[in-house]
């Protein structure tokens, strides 16, 4: 039961993303927004990443070296998310700049120089999703600071930052037991059982994402004139 | 994912407990965090409609009073207009009667004279209905000559001794500028009259900084800032709301207070030149 649990959420996982990949293609196109572009983009390589990495486990190949490649892929794709999100914040898009760089760095280190590229990379997914985290609470801070005239859920940035949260909440937690737990067979389904639940989560929110287009901020009040004022007041 | 997540603990009990709380722990933050976030703005933003729904309601306020002011100036002069000028021009027009040919020299001359005296009269009513719609004064020598007028009128009167001291005004405001900032001290002063039963009336004027700064003392029963507010703010007080748009108008502030002795009461307006107003 277990095995086929897993079986059909490692499928259902794999499959996921052609959801929010479909509804951005058919439903919600649209060339200007950027952000969107970057999750979609990201949302493709993780299609061709995981479909491959089944092939090549199929086939016995060790398929490692490209999760790490993905890692870091999708590091460097959320910061850019991030990076473009905070329009005005100057300060919030040198921090996503100078994250990209310590990532960057930190997985050439430990790939590239120390040579471990074929060892599952925990260290550089646990920054990654410390760095996530840390953009998260910014994106919701500066919502919660600052006056707003729309709803924070009627804009797609809402759901794509939940959706990252949710998905760094739920999987990040297994970076913290120690990286030898993850050789027993148990633990590492564990594992897999929650990255592809996070996953799967992660997915439905984009989705939402890509249903909602935001609209100009209106403002009843504001934006009546004084002729309108002048109707009111021969009632 | 927790039933999941119980499923794997129920199904092998060497699932590591710190992952499985973790991740739930993880999540349940994740989410409480999210909906905080989501019922913390709605309440901001209810809050938010609400002062603007506020501040719609007091501009309208203010915008029925100043129509309301607009339509009684407009009465006052159809009734000006109607009840002295037509009379005067409608007796003017009977001793200029077809009659008038046949009558003798003198009675034709009488007449004429008459006529005359009533045209005069005419033209007087008519110079001062325009003087209360726009004072010449203001108009040809500005709000200090204005206001000295305004004070020299009420002054004659003998009931009360009012005076003005313009320390710095040297660069005029701009005409409609002018006119509204004497009609604010207009409207204060017939207050001060006619409610505050005041001895003396004492206008100061000073430039600080960019903006000019007028002062009213009197001695009589004044009102207070959280007064003015809520004049304002009430169905009644007319005039108050009258000067708070005529304000509004010119970006001026106004302040109600009472003097630290309590003998007297100050009424302080604030208003700021424009760059071409500065010296």
């Amino acid at each position: 039961m277990g095995k086929f649990n897993l079986l059909f959420l490692r499928n259902l996982s794999i499959l996921s993303p052609l959801l929010p990949i479909l509804v951005f293609c058919f439903f919600r196109f649209n060339w200007k927004q950027k952000l969107k572009w970057v999750i979609f983009v990201l949302l493709v390589i993780g299609v061709i990443v995981d479909t491959t990495c089944e092939n090549l486990a199929h086939k016995s190949i060790p398929t490692i070296w490209f999760i790490n490649l993905y890692t870091l892929l999708e590091g460097l794709f959320v910061l850019l998310f991030f990076f473009l999100l905070f329009k005005i914040k100057r300060n919030l898009k040198l921090a996503a700049i100078g994250c990209s760089l310590i990532f960057l760095t930190l997985w050439l280190g430990r790939n590239i120089l120390l040579g471990k590229i074929h060892n599952y990379d925990y260290l550089s997914q646990g920054v990654e999703f410390i760095f996530f985290f840390f953009f998260c609470l910014a994106y919701f801070f500066q919502k919660a600071t600052v006056s707003n005239t729309e709803f924070i859920y009627s804009t797609y940035e809402f759901w794509i930052v939940s959706a990252l949260l949710i998905y760094s909440a739920g999987t990040f937690f297994s970076f913290f037991i120690p990286i030898d737990t993850h050789e027993t067979k148990i633990d590492t389904d564990a594992f897999e059982y929650i990255s592809r639940i996070g996953n799967i989560f992660k997915n439905i929110l984009i989705t939402i994402a890509f249903f909602v287009n935001n609209k100009p901020s209106s403002n009843n009040i504001k934006n009546r004139n004084s002729i309108y004022y002048m109707n009111d007041l021969k009632d | 994912m927790i039933n999941s997540l119980l499923q794997i603990s129920s199904s092998s009990s060497k699932i590591s407990p710190v992952l499985f709380f973790g991740t739930l722990g993880m999540i349940m933050l994740a989410l409480s965090l999210i909906l905080f976030i989501i019922f913390h703005q709605r309440r901001v933003m209810r809050f938010q409609t609400k002062m603007q729904e506020m501040e719609g309601e007091y501009q309208k306020m203010l915008l029925r009073a100043s129509i309301k002011l607009q339509e009684e100036e407009r009465q006052r002069l159809a009734a000006d207009l109607h009840d002295d000028a037509g009379p005067l021009l409608a007796t003017a027009r009977l001793y200029l009667n077809e009659n008038l040919v046949n009558l003798d020299k003198a009675a034709q001359l009488q007449s004429i004279f008459n006529t005359k005296q009533i045209i005069d009269e005419t033209i007087q009513l008519i110079r001062n209905i325009s003087h209360s719609l726009m004072p010449p004064t203001l108009k040809n020598f500005g709000l200090e000559s204005a206001v000295n007028d305004f004070f020299q009128k009420i002054n004659n009167s003998g009931s009360i001794n009012v005076n003005s001291r313009f320390h710095d005004y040297k660069n005029r405001l701009k005409p409609e500028k002018e006119l509204i900032t004497y009609r604010i001290i207009q409207e204060l002063v017939n207050n001060i009259l006619k409610h505050s039963n005041a001895s003396f009336i004492h206008l100061t004027q000073h430039d600080v900084e960019d903006k000019i700064v007028l002062r009213l003392h009197h001695d009589g029963k004044g009102i207070t800032q959280q007064e003015f507010i809520k004049y304002t703010r009430n169905k009644d007080g007319l005039g108050l709301k009258n000067i708070q748009s005529r304000l509004r108008v010119i970006h001026g502030d106004i302040l109600y207070e009472e003097d630290t002795s309590h003998s007297f009461f100050k009424v302080t307006l604030d208003i700021p030149r424009e760059e071409d107003e500065q010296y």
